[in-house]
């Protein structure tokens, strides 16, 4: 070792511990044992004495050595982050000194990035962020089962109810029932129709949480003849109540009831959603209780399951209960799928599956960003070979021009993170309508800290995917063609072809969000065309409830309203005004009832159940639903009792006759068609219309109804001409959910117009993106190729020839693009599936427009480069070498 | 009940150590030397102990090493004072001379052999 | 400043007691008060460390322990010196004298 004592000194890799504390302890004995021969000792002697006096050498080096390693180690790192920082300062300057590259880039970024984010934290609160109840895991919602409002001793049971399910004390820790309707609200700043949910005793118990203010449902407020008492919602509380602490003193009246508020609920507990106030049910009911329902229990049940009670064990037990209450049928029925299904995944509903899509197109949209932003760098990087080669010949490593390089990526990235940030905030509104109204009360959609981990990590793995392909590539440098001016052939013939490969993966990418938004783009136009069996535009409508203390009998109701619809009809701008129980495309629940043609009332199969509904005159042109036969009569007349049927029942009952003057049998009694009247999508627009019936409004006498007013004055005169009329004939009677029809249609397709608008903007962006990878990567080869064109022009090529050069190239790119787009859009179509009305996955239109869109676009990117290639002299190419 | 002048002794190496660099650099085999001849052999320690006192000096910023290559082309580590080292070195002493002192103080007194 | 005297005492501790004790026998709270005044406060006995020196020279024979009574009439233990820790005395205190002489030596060193 000591041949060549230089080769020891030079360290090429660092520091060496081991034979650090090897060479200073072995020079010390050395030196020692040398010393002691110079004293006469003999060698022997002299190593003995040396190490008795050295002590032991083993446990020394031991002990040095663990010193040392720690000391390099912390050494390292400190170099490593004085590395990192050199490194880090050097990007920053490098980014600020080509300020418009920059800003593209994160400009690109932030709208891949950004999308994400908003997406995300959509499926954050969809999925993951835990629902605002203590261990929302264990909640259920059970099926299949009632309250019985007014039990009755002798009829027994015929499916399982809210005590049966309190009984499963080894399933259920908690359960409670709860129903949620409408009833007029005094006592607030003014009067209005509120959303009320009667809850059974342990409700707020079985959620896990609390009032803010004042407390739950007492024992006694919960049982029949108890007093009456409200628990108020937060928004409510806040509204009309302004916040006051000392709420819980005062009293307000429900439908004429007085009731005492005894607490607040916390802000989050929208449960259900739109619940204005909770109201301590009482069973049995008081007659009250119906008016929030007419005549109609919609009772849900929310379960916390016990401890290590999984859902499918708790559906087993909610099975076997089921069959109990129907031993004859048990045997040949099948089970009941999911009677107890997780609380999550039943407010989700079917949106599950519009949220993946979601998911799926934001990734792609920033997979066409990182194609884009790679484009960019590569150009970037054949620019900056001079500096890299200098940086190489100085003395960096490859792994640190990488390191640098990617450093770089990943402060464009954190840029964009952070401008995506703000673009995700802006966006998380448009969001929260993806999700089911139920859900987004509870859990909307929010930028939380979760969600910016989220968009950071997306940064991360971004700068990753773009960063590193090109900072490897540039780090290959050849430092002869480097240092030459103008870059090296080889290197710059090599980044075409990746180039070329990224747009074509871009133009592919962007193919197939165009063919998704497309897809649903054309699923929603469907939708918006289908004839909805009513004319929406000009028609106005309001809802009203009519207290029964106040209006008691039939005669009362209908003078109520025939005075209301009088003064409409006389309102200037009002051409028809006309009050219905049910409106059109309002989400409600509807009764229907088994109705048979008055000749085979026993004939079960010719039975079918149709939607009841009544109506006042002038009802069917006031929507501009065509009728035939007579309309419905003003007033009831027991002689001739009489109905309009719609086509669909018309055509089910009588098939292949005339309806009018049958005769027609329902629990209401016998009747005679007198009309019939063009179907009319009752639910929503989406859904098929269905068995329709309309008595006369004089005849049933329903408290419960719509206004809806057609006229030529704008909207909002109409609205303020219901409220006007229904005041000055009763000043205390509240009017809600006043709207245009064309809102009410709107709100049934709200949801997947949510998903077109959101995907209509990926596909948009994607388009924009993908024009600027083409003209980007074109526009490039331009200027790279400035010298061959000349020569071109020079040798007599025509600016036609130049032109058409280029164009196909782009077109060659493009069209690349578009076929393998084209064949992965046809293949991942299926996923669409579920969000689509009426559109076919494979819709021939979609997949020939969609292309020749892209086409077209990207020939017009290439349209630039090739005014430019064609403008090229052969002094200037000259003058370029 | 062996006690020796290696425990007292444990307690100053480190000064005494600082104190053999005042002048100039010396690798280590230099300093148990040094601290030798000026106490004329009268203490001394295991020298293997000097090792982690350095490092321990090193540690606490008041010396520093290089590698160097000796007159017999080794190569050797050479400690060499700091700034701080030479500020500590003074305190240090300071500190010692009132200690000692103080100790010599108590033992003079009489009777101490009864 | 103090901390470095009580690394420095740490060698010197075991002298000190013997020391002390050489004067009278004395409990280990006199010990400590004694070598303070002594001292001229120079040097403050941590009373963790006496106990465990006393404990060491108990065991090494230098040092005997007895139980007594105190001035104001409280049972204390009082510790006095062997023949054994005579000697020992003798011989750190010896020791102590070269070791004083040679750092002191090396410290006054240009």
């Amino acid at each position: 070792m000591s041949e060549r004592p230089w080769l020891r000194y030079v360290q090429f890799w660092g520091t060496d511990v081991d034979r650090d504390i090897d060479d200073e302890l072995r020079y010390h004995i050395e030196m020692r044992i040398a010393d002691f021969i110079a004293g006469g000792a003999s060698p022997e002697q002299a190593r003995e004495a040396a190490l008795r006096l050295f002590g032991d050498p083993h446990s020394l080096t031991t002990t040095l050595r663990a010193h040392d390693m720690r000391k390099l180690k912390q050494e390292r790192r400190a170099d490593m982050f004085q590395d990192l920082r050199q490194d880090v300062q050097y990007g920053i300057r490098k980014l600020m000194q080509a300020p418009r590259f920059t800003a593209a880039v994160a400009i690109v970024l932030a709208l891949g990035i950004g999308a994400n984010t908003a997406v995300f934290s959509a499926i954050d609160a969809a999925f993951l962020r835990p629902l605002p109840f203590f261990e929302p895991q264990r909640l259920v919602l059970v099926a299949n089962a009632q309250i019985r409002l007014r039990p009755d001793p002798k009829r027994p049971k015929s499916i399982p109810e809210l005590d049966d399910l309190v009984g499963m004390r080894d399933v259920f820790s908690s359960v409670a029932g709860y129903a949620t309707g409408g009833l007029n609200l005094l006592g607030g700043a003014q009067p209005m129709r509120a959303t009320v949910t009667y809850v059974t005793p342990r409700f707020f118990e079985t959620l896990g949480r609390m009032p803010v203010v004042g407390r739950p449902f007492s024992n006694g407020e919960q049982i029949a003849g108890g007093r009456n008492a409200v628990v108020l919602s937060h928004a409510l509380w806040q509204r009309e109540f302004a916040g006051d602490p000392d709420v819980i003193t005062r009293h307000v009246s429900l439908n004429g009831v007085e009731h005492d508020v005894v607490g607040v609920m916390p802000a989050d507990f929208a449960f259900p959603d739109q619940t204005d106030l909770w109201i301590g049910l009482q069973v049995p009911a008081s007659p009250n209780v119906m008016g929030a329902f007419r005549n109609f229990f919609p009772a849900h049940f929310v379960g916390r399951l016990a401890p290590r009670v999984t859902e499918s064990l708790a559906d087993q037990r909610l099975e076997l209960l089921r069959r109990q209450y129907r031993p004859k049928r048990a045997k040949d029925e099948a089970p009941v799928a999911e009677l107890a299904t997780p609380l999550r995944s039943e407010l989700l509903g079917e949106s599950k599956a519009a949220l993946f899509v979601l998911m799926g197109s934001a990734a792609l949209l920033l997979l066409i960003a990182c194609a884009n932003v790679t484009n960019l760098l590569l150009s970037r990087a054949t620019t900056r070979q001079r500096e890299i080669a200098v940086r190489v010949v100085l003395g960096a490593t490859r792994l640190r021009v990488i390191r640098q390089l990617t450093i770089e990526s990943a402060l464009l990235a954190l840029v964009g993170g952070v401008m995506a940030c703000f673009v995700a905030w802006a966006c998380v509104g448009a969001l929260t309508a993806a999700l089911p109204a139920g859900l987004a009360a509870i859990a909307p959609p929010r930028v939380d800290i979760r969600v910016l981990g989220f968009t950071m990590l997306v940064a991360v793995v971004t700068s990753l995917i773009f960063g590193l392909w090109p900072a490897v590539g540039a780090s290959r440098v050849n430092l002869n063609d480097a240092m030459k001016a103008g870059g090296g052939t080889a290197t710059r013939l090599r980044g075409r072809g990746a180039r070329g490969v990224l747009v074509i993966v871009e133009v592919s990418l962007a193919l197939m969000l165009v063919v998704g938004a497309g897809l649903l783009i054309e699923s929603l136009r469907t939708l918006l065309t289908i004839d909805s069996g009513i004319r929406t535009e000009h028609l106005v409508t309001a809802r009203m409830t009519l207290p029964a203390a106040k209006y008691a009998t039939d005669a009362a109701k209908n003078t109520f309203v025939s005075s209301v619809l009088a003064r409409l009809t006389a309102a200037p701008g009002v051409r028809t005004a006309a009050a219905v129980t049910s409106l059109p495309m309002d989400k409600e629940i509807g009764v229907s009832l088994l109705v048979a043609p008055e000749d085979a009332p026993e004939d079960k199969t010719r039975s079918v159940f149709a939607a009841y509904l009544a109506a006042t005159p002038r009802y069917f042109r006031a929507l501009g639903t065509p009728l035939r036969g007579e309309d419905l009569p003003a007033t009831s007349d027991s002689t001739h009792r009489v109905v309009v049927v719609n086509q669909t029942l018309a055509k089910k009952l009588w098939p292949g006759q005339d309806a009018i003057g049958k005769p027609f049998n329902s629990p209401l009694g016998l009747h005679t068609v007198i009309g019939v009247v063009g179907d009319i999508r009752t639910r929503a627009l989406d859904r098929e219309p269905t068995a329709q019936m309309y008595f006369p409004m004089a005849e049933v006498g329903e408290d419960y109804l719509s206004i809806v007013v057609r006229g030529d004055a704008d909207t909002k005169t109409l609205i303020a001409g219901i409220r006007d009329a229904v005041k000055s004939v009763d000043p205390g009677q509240p009017i809600y959910l006043a709207r245009t029809m064309d809102q009410v249609a709107a709100a049934t397709v709200a949801p997947r117009r949510t998903n077109t608008v959101l995907l209509s903007a990926f596909g948009l962006l994607a388009l924009v993106l993908a024009a600027i990878g083409v003209y980007a990567v074109l526009a490039y080869g331009v200027a790279q190729r400035t010298r061959e064109i000349g020569v071109r022009v020079a040798l007599g090529a025509s600016v036609s020839d130049v032109v058409r050069l280029i164009v196909v190239q782009g077109t060659v790119l493009a069209a690349v693009g578009i076929v393998i787009g084209i064949t992965a859009a046809y293949a991942l179509a299926r996923y669409l599936s579920s969000i689509l009305y009426q559109v076919s996955i494979h819709d021939p239109v979609v997949f020939v427009v969609a292309p020749a869109l892209l086409f077209a676009v990207a020939l017009l990117a290439t349209w630039l480069p090739a005014r430019r290639a064609a403008r090229v002299t052969p002094m200037e190419a000259l003058r370029e070498a | 009940m062996s006690r020796d002048k290696g425990d007292l002794l444990q307690g100053t190496l480190g000064m005494l150590i600082l104190k053999s660099l005042a002048t100039h650099g010396l690798h280590g085999y230099g300093i148990a030397r040094w601290i030798e001849s000026v106490t004329k052999q009268s203490l001394s320690i295991e020298e293997g102990s000097l090792y982690p006192a350095l490092r321990r000096l090193e540690d606490r910023g008041w010396v520093d090493s290089t590698w160097a290559v000796s007159d017999t082309n080794r190569r050797v580590r050479v400690y060499s004072l700091t700034r701080r080292g030479r500020q500590h070195l003074r305190d240090q002493a300071t500190t010692w001379m009132q200690f000692a002192q103080a100790v010599t103080l108590v033992l003079r007194t009489e009777p101490s052999y009864v | 400043m103090p901390r470095d005297t009580n690394d420095l005492l740490h060698g010197t501790l075991d002298l000190l007691v013997l020391k002390a004790l050489s004067w009278d026998p004395m409990h280990g709270y006199g010990i400590s008060k004694w070598i303070e005044q002594r001292t001229k406060d120079e040097l403050e006995i941590v009373d963790s460390a006496l106990y465990k020196c006393l404990h060491r020279l108990e065991d090494g024979g230098a040092i005997a322990a007895e139980w007594g009574v105190s001035d104001n009439n409280r049972r204390a233990k009082y510790y006095s010196l062997t023949a054994r820790g005579r000697r020992v005395l003798r011989a750190e205190t010896a020791t102590w004298k070269r070791y004083v002489a040679a750092v002191s030596g090396v410290l006054e060193t240009a």
